[in-house]
């Protein structure tokens, strides 16, 4: 969707083209144009992503979504916890960026990495040839030791599986039985994205970028290749031969041809020292395994650095690691009709990985910094004005799309029409190539009875002049003795002598007619065979020029093919990413529309049930008093007779000392009166004042009998309205709480019925949700949920509940028990490294059982693609009924179990198992579930509690 | 507990030869948690005989001998001690191994033109199992998981519509199923046994798993309001489908059978496995595989079989009389393999040798035209005569008799995938 789009006339007639949508490519096309070479890669890949969306994006995760989602793409499990606090507590404005470097720094990042290249490049394949243990090992050694990518292909391509020492770099091929066609299969699947196993017999049916041809020029690579096992009690390795290509021919229209090693749509590779060995194969000893000068794994391994195919696969392969999903999917089936969600983005980052060496590492640093990478998977509200906007621009996007899709009909009818032309090409060629393979062969037989001819006329002129040769010396010696005979005189002996000479001279003269004739034959033959050679290589030449014609022909119409293919691919590309973003602008639409439609009802339903429970609330206040009523009148009525008691208890005191202490009160009045006519008696005196003493202390005691008379009846009175008033009350709710009842039925009805409408409501927006989620989730502008990998479960699992600490604790004790570390010992920082790697090991060690069952039993088959989800009821079986994932539970639950209340250990749950705290209902809903239980079986309680959550869909999915 | 010492002893057959061991007291120990299932009632299952196709395979592991069932050759060199006897066919005879079986051969069909090529066990079997050779490039899904899916019974329920009685232990769902993904893996019945984990812990109360299931279901329903996803929804079911399949356990528990059908079918394991066919597939189950060990005799393949084949023949005939008088069997394709036959010539030791060549397969019940024998080999039953087929025949033949378009395609994550080898076809004059 770059600026060509744009200018297309076809577009340009659409009215408001230049608002909304186009804006969003306006600002790419300007942003591409800006993006400056010195910014870091993440902030490219957001501008990028951000300009692409034409419907908005969702917000920011929070921070503990955050924080697992960087711990489960970056170590595979989840994070404690104790670093999830720490992670809130940070006030730092970086923290997030922080966390991402200090995950890749750990340790733990080259044991994750080698576990999702394990799964990636072998798909949990058995042990047959290889082992998996130092397979995976050396992988995790190459991670940490930050091995490039392209260096990891070709030590896996390259590996012959011959040392024992590095044999599991062989696994590789070897666990593919070194079949030429499963791993051409796998090398297409693993190395360039595609999956063109479809297309070994013919073109791919399907998807037209998939040719027979691009699959022979790959499979050119490994033909050569093969299981190499003469010793059936030694293992195997990986044999090469030195020599043969590959011919293709479809099985539909048996047309075909032959190719040297080829990357698809590249140029065919030279051979180089064809049929040369580095070590030749000893006919001798079956034993001796040839080894080629030049391997063909060896030149796959050196072209694919710079074939874009493979950058963009690697760079979508490790997308797929940090977000858990890549921009093409499924990740090996990239193709014009299956385009990457963004194609300038899997573009920029196929360069870009190749300019950073394929640093896997320094890679998903950068992705894991993106703000896409923290996009919350809740969908926001979008606003009225959005959505607005979205239905303003919808209109415009569906038509490009149609338009770009009508164009790329006439090109792909191009295309075909191309194919056919250089079918029929290879077709038509097919009788001249004959001609030319027969009229080859015919120079060839006659250069061979040249050569035969030859080779028996030299025989022939050989023994012509051997037989010549032998006749003159035997003359020669006739002579000579002769010569003897007459110098020395006659001897029998010398006589005899010349005689025998001269005899087999003449026999032997006699023999040279014949072999002359001979000779002159084999020369005439000699000659006649030249003569014939010299007539088939004109021929020859003849059928050579018309196939090299009709080769030119095929090859013209093989680069139209190419062009036209290129061409509609290209456009495809734009059509169906112009489709996808019509797709996300109406699911936008789609979702706006849902959400405000049904909104009313969620919102009606949400009120009517709070009307609807406050109301039986009050009815059950009511109901309350009303069944409480009974024991507080009660309780109101013997406070009543309490107080009556008190008051005629004190009365009665009134009766016993009021009569007394007036007698005394008249008597000291009249004391008094006769101390007073007798001022000077003193003893009249004395007697009145005690008189007077004894009435005073009568009067204060009736005063406080009085008074406390008078409190008892204040009392009295007080419970007897007290009771009167409660009666009342209690007679006024057993009225109020048959009209209050009579209401809540109407209001419960209403709530159901609002309910009912909600539902309704949501069966339109749960699927709009969804739509919107899919079509944002494919294009980064949200996050997906995604379920565990079978590794991330048993770790997150392990790590969470305290299984792990526990067996890295017994590790630990059991090691220093065993071997413990002397002072000297503590300070040599070899022996404490040692220490640490032997309690790894034995970590690990206990803990790759537990990932084999979780392999096993939520992995794909072996072979097979592991990224299916499927959910089974004997997964869940083993969950609920095998002891040992609720034996982990328990561990958690144990801990939360020591913590001082209900909410402490809700958090520590909901921390440890959710990266999040507990809502003020969990922590009610833990607290109810504990009281449930008598006291002597909380951890049982909090057992099945923690049960739930670790088999609750939260945990199982990324998000 | 003696491994069988006449097979080749590659590692297909370095298991346990019989297993007499009873394994009723292993399984007492599943009590009813809850009513039976809604298949096991007669009423339901009736109801289904009606709608719905299954199928039951016999596997004879080993390589049964042909000349010793299915297409005997009598006082020939290479016929061997046995004689031929007629059956309810008229003009079909079969060896006289299997009496009880011959009176039930009107039910029945015989392949006897079967060349597969292929003398290995593995690789043979494998043949057997998808219909197709082995390649390292490409891994094809078992009959079973081919027909679960095809039928696509129980897709979305409880029970596992691929089941695989073993003689062994193991259990569990196994990887057989490739491209189709584990959901139509089988799954195991090592020994016999209900599935792994169907049973409850006795130091898991049941209180406790009921308390924990509904704050699950709590906690699940809490995580729904903020999304749902078709993968969310299939992992909260899947445990729904456990306790289902934990309340449906006795489909799988042979010892609910009556008294009198377990001396029927024999107390040995391939009685009580066949009596636990019958069970499963009257119960709904839409693929059971039984496997019957071990005739890959090498050496004294005369009393091995006249022992082996014995031991079947009842068990088997039980089984298609039963599955007949249910009304079952016109929905049930029955078939007896093996991964091949064996070699006409006997050798030093009376044994047979493994043979692909010319060998037979035994099939009946649900659209297959009973009584037909389709094939033929010549007086000594060293080639085949006429009617040669091999595994991918079988494999179309298998399908179309259950009533799906063996022609037809698998959609695959959106790839087309045919469901048997498009160079193949079904055996058309086989098919009622």
């Amino acid at each position: 969707m770059t600026s060509p789009t744009l200018s297309s006339p076809a577009i340009s007639r659409v009215v408001g083209i230049k608002q909304g949508f186009h804006l969003a490519l306006v600002a790419f096309a300007t942003l591409c144009a800006t993006t400056r070479a010195d910014e870091p890669l993440n902030v490219k890949i957001d501008a990028m992503l951000e300009a692409s969306h034409p419907a908005g994006q969702a917000a920011l995760a929070n921070d503990g979504e955050f924080l697992r989602r960087a711990h489960l793409a970056l170590h595979g499990m989840i994070p404690t916890a104790a670093e999830a606090r720490a992670f809130f507590a940070d006030t730092a404005a970086d923290k997030r960026a922080k966390v991402v470097d200090g995950l890749i720094a750990d340790p733990q990042f080259a044991k994750w990495l080698a576990v999702r290249l394990d799964v990636m490049l072998m798909e949990r394949r058995g042990e047959t040839h290889t082992k998996a243990l130092p397979w995976r090992e050396w992988l995790e050694q190459s991670v940490a030791a930050n091995k490039p990518w392209d260096v990891l292909v070709k030590e896996l391509l390259v590996a012959d599986g011959a040392d024992e020492k590095t044999r599991h770099t062989g696994r590789w091929m070897l666990e593919r039985d070194c079949d030429p066609n499963a791993l051409t299969k796998d090398a297409a699947r693993l190395f360039l994205g595609r999956d063109i196993s479809c297309a070994q017999c013919h073109d791919h049916p399907r998807i037209d970028d998939y040719r027979q041809r691009d699959y022979a020029g790959l499979q050119a690579f490994f033909s050569r290749t093969s299981f190499f096992r003469p010793d059936t009690n030694k293992p195997g390795v990986v044999g090469e031969q030195a020599a043969g290509d590959v011919a293709y021919m479809s099985v539909f229209t048996k047309v075909g041809g032959e190719t040297k090693p080829r990357l698809p749509g590249g140029a065919e590779l030279a051979e180089t020292a064809p049929g040369e060995w580095a070590v030749a194969p000893d006919p001798k000893d079956k034993n001796v395994r040839p080894i080629p000068k030049v391997s063909r794994r060896g030149l796959l391994a050196d072209a694919l650095p710079a074939d874009p195919a493979f950058r963009r696969n690697i760079a979508n392969r490790l997308w797929a690691i940090v977000f858990g999903r890549g921009l093409v999917e499924p990740l090996d089936v990239q193709h014009s009709a299956n385009p990457p969600s963004n194609p300038e983005l899997l573009d920029m980052l196929g360069a870009q990985i190749a300019a950073m060496k394929f640093d896997m590492r320094a890679f998903m640093r950068e992705l894991a910094l993106t703000r896409a990478f923290q996009r919350s998977f809740d969908l926001p509200e979008l606003p009225p004005e959005v959505a607005k906007a979205a239905a303003e621009k919808l209109t415009a996007i569906q038509q490009e799309a149609a338009t770009l899709a009508s164009a790329v009909a006439a090109l792909e009818s191009d295309a075909d029409k191309a194919d056919k032309a250089m079918i029929e090409a290879r077709r038509a060629a097919q009788p001249i190539q004959a001609e030319r393979q027969k009229q080859d062969a015919a120079v060839a037989e006659a250069k061979k009875a040249v050569d035969a001819a030859a080779a028996e006329q030299k025989k022939s002129d050989d023994n012509l002049a051997a037989k010549r040769d032998v006749q003159r010396l035997l003359a020669e010696a006739a002579t000579k003795v002769g010569e003897a005979v007459a110098k020395a005189g006659e001897s029998p002996e010398l006589t005899a002598a010349a005689k025998t000479f001269q005899t087999k001279a003449e026999t032997t003269a006699k023999d040279i007619p014949a072999a002359e004739k001979d000779a002159s034959s084999k020369k005439d033959a000699a000659s006649a065979r030249s003569v014939a050679l010299a007539a088939a290589g004109p021929v020859a030449e003849v059928a050579k020029a018309k196939a090299d014609e009709a080769e030119k022909g095929i090859a013209a119409e093989q680069a139209a093919f190419e062009a036209a293919a290129a061409k509609k691919s290209a456009e495809r590309i734009r059509a169906k990413n112009a489709a996808a973003l019509a797709v996300q602008a109406k699911a936008a639409l789609d979702w706006v529309a849902a959400s405000t439609a049904g909104r009313p009802a969620l919102d009606a339903a949400a009120k009517a049930e709070a009307d609807f429970a406050a109301a039986k609330q009050a009815v059950d206040q009511v109901n309350a008093e009303v069944a409480a009523a009974p024991a507080k009148l009660a309780g109101l009525e013997s406070a009543v007779n309490l107080a009556m008691a008190d008051l005629t208890k004190a009365k009665e005191g009134m009766t016993a000392k009021g009569p007394a202490a007036a007698a005394l009160a008249e008597a000291a009045a009249k004391a008094a009166e006769a101390a007073a006519k007798l001022p000077a008696d003193a003893e009249v005196k004395n007697a009145a004042a005690a008189v007077k003493a004894k009435a005073d202390g009568a009067a204060a005691e009736v005063a406080a009998i009085q008074k406390s008379v008078g409190e008892a009846q204040a009392k009295a009175d007080v419970s007897a309205q007290a009771l009167a008033e409660a009666k009342a009350a209690t007679e006024k709710a057993k009225a109020d709480i048959v009209a209050k009842q009579s209401q809540l039925a109407p209001l419960e009805a209403s709530a159901k019925a609002a309910r009912v409408k909600a539902d309704e409501a949501l069966a339109a927006i749960v699927p709009a949700q969804n739509a919107l989620a899919a079509a944002w989730g494919r294009s980064f502008a949200s996050t997906d949920l995604l379920p565990l990998s079978p590794e991330q479960l048993c770790w997150s699992l392990m790590r969470s509940t305290g299984m792990l600490d526990i067996i890295r604790d017994g590790a630990t004790k059991e090691f220093d028990k065993k071997t413990p570390l002397t002072d000297a010992d503590k300070a040599d920082p070899a022996k404490v490294a040692a220490r640490l790697a032997a309690i790894e090991k034995a970590v690990r060690d206990q803990l790759r059982p537990h990932e084999a069952h979780f392999a096993r039993a939520f992995g794909g088959a072996a072979g097979q693609p592991q990224t299916d989800f499927f959910a089974t009821p004997e997964q869940a079986l083993y969950f609920e009924n095998d002891g040992t994932v609720r034996g982990w539970a328990g561990v958690l639950a144990g801990r939360a179990a020591g913590l001082p209340d209900a909410k402490a250990s809700a958090e520590e749950l909901y921390l440890s198992l959710f990266t999040r705290m507990p809502t003020a209902s969990e922590i009610a809903e833990l607290t109810a579930t504990i009281a449930a239980r008598p006291a002597d079986k909380k951890n049982e309680a909090l057992t099945n509690y923690t049960w739930a959550l670790v088999t609750s869909t939260e945990f199982r999915f990324s998000h | 507990m003696n491994t069988c010492h006449y097979s080749c002893q590659t590692a297909e057959h370095l298991v346990n030869r019989r297993n007499f061991l009873s394994t009723l007291g292993r399984i007492g120990a599943g009590a009813a948690l809850a009513p039976f299932g809604p298949f096991t009632s007669p009423a339901m299952a009736a109801e289904l005989a009606k709608t719905q196709r299954r199928m039951i395979v016999i596997n004879m592991a080993g390589g049964l001998s042909q000349l010793e069932s299915w297409d005997p050759k009598p006082g020939t060199p290479t016929g061997g001690p046995f004689r031929a006897i007629p059956t309810s066919v008229p003009g079909l005879h079969i060896s006289e191994l299997l009496p009880k079986t011959a009176k039930i051969m009107h039910h029945l069909a015989v392949i006897r033109g079967i060349n597969t090529h292929e003398d290995d066990h593995g690789k043979g079997a494998y043949i057997m199992d998808t219909g197709r050779r082995k390649t390292p490039a490409q891994d094809y899904p078992v009959l079973g998981a081919v027909v679960a899916r095809a039928l696509d019974a129980n897709s979305g329920g409880a029970l596992p519509g691929h089941i695989v009685i073993s003689p062994g232990g193991g259990g569990g769902r196994n990887a057989d199923s490739a491209y189709l993904g584990p959901k139509y893996g089988s799954v195991t019945l090592g020994g016999g046994k209900p599935p792994q984990y169907s049973e409850r812990p006795a130091s898991l109360a049941e209180d406790a798993s009921i308390c924990a299931n509904d704050l699950r279901r709590k906690v699940n329903d809490r995580f729904a309001l903020r999304r749902r996803t078709a993968q969310t929804d299939a992992y909260a079911q899947s445990y729904e489908q456990g306790l289902e399949l934990m309340r449906q356990r006795e489909i799988f528990d042979i010892t609910k059978e009556s008294q009198k059908d377990k001396e029927r079918y024999g107390t040995h394991d391939f009685g009580r496995h066949c009596l636990l066919a019958r069970r499963l597939v009257e119960s709904g189950i839409t693929y059971v595989r039984v496997s019957h060990s071990n005739y890959d005799t090498h050496c004294e393949n005369f009393n091995f079989h006249f022992e082996q084949v014995g031991e079947f023949d009842g068990p088997f005939s039980t089984l298609v009389t039963d599955l007949h008088d249910r009304g079952l069997l016109d929905h049930t394709l029955i078939v007896v393999l093996s991964e091949f036959g064996r070699t006409p010539n006997i050798n030093p030791l009376y044994g047979r040798d493994h043979w692909s060549k010319a060998w037979s397969v035994c099939l009946g019940g649900g659209g297959i035209q009973r009584g037909a024998v389709v094939g033929k080999t010549n007086a000594n039953g060293t080639e085949v005569t006429d009617r040669q087929v091999d595994g991918g025949h079988l494999f179309h033949t298998y399908l179309r008799a259950l009533g799906v378009k063996s022609s037809g395609q698998f959609d695959v994550a959106g790839q087309k995938i045919p469901m048997a080898d498009p160079a193949a076809e079904a055996i058309d004059e086989l098919l009622s």
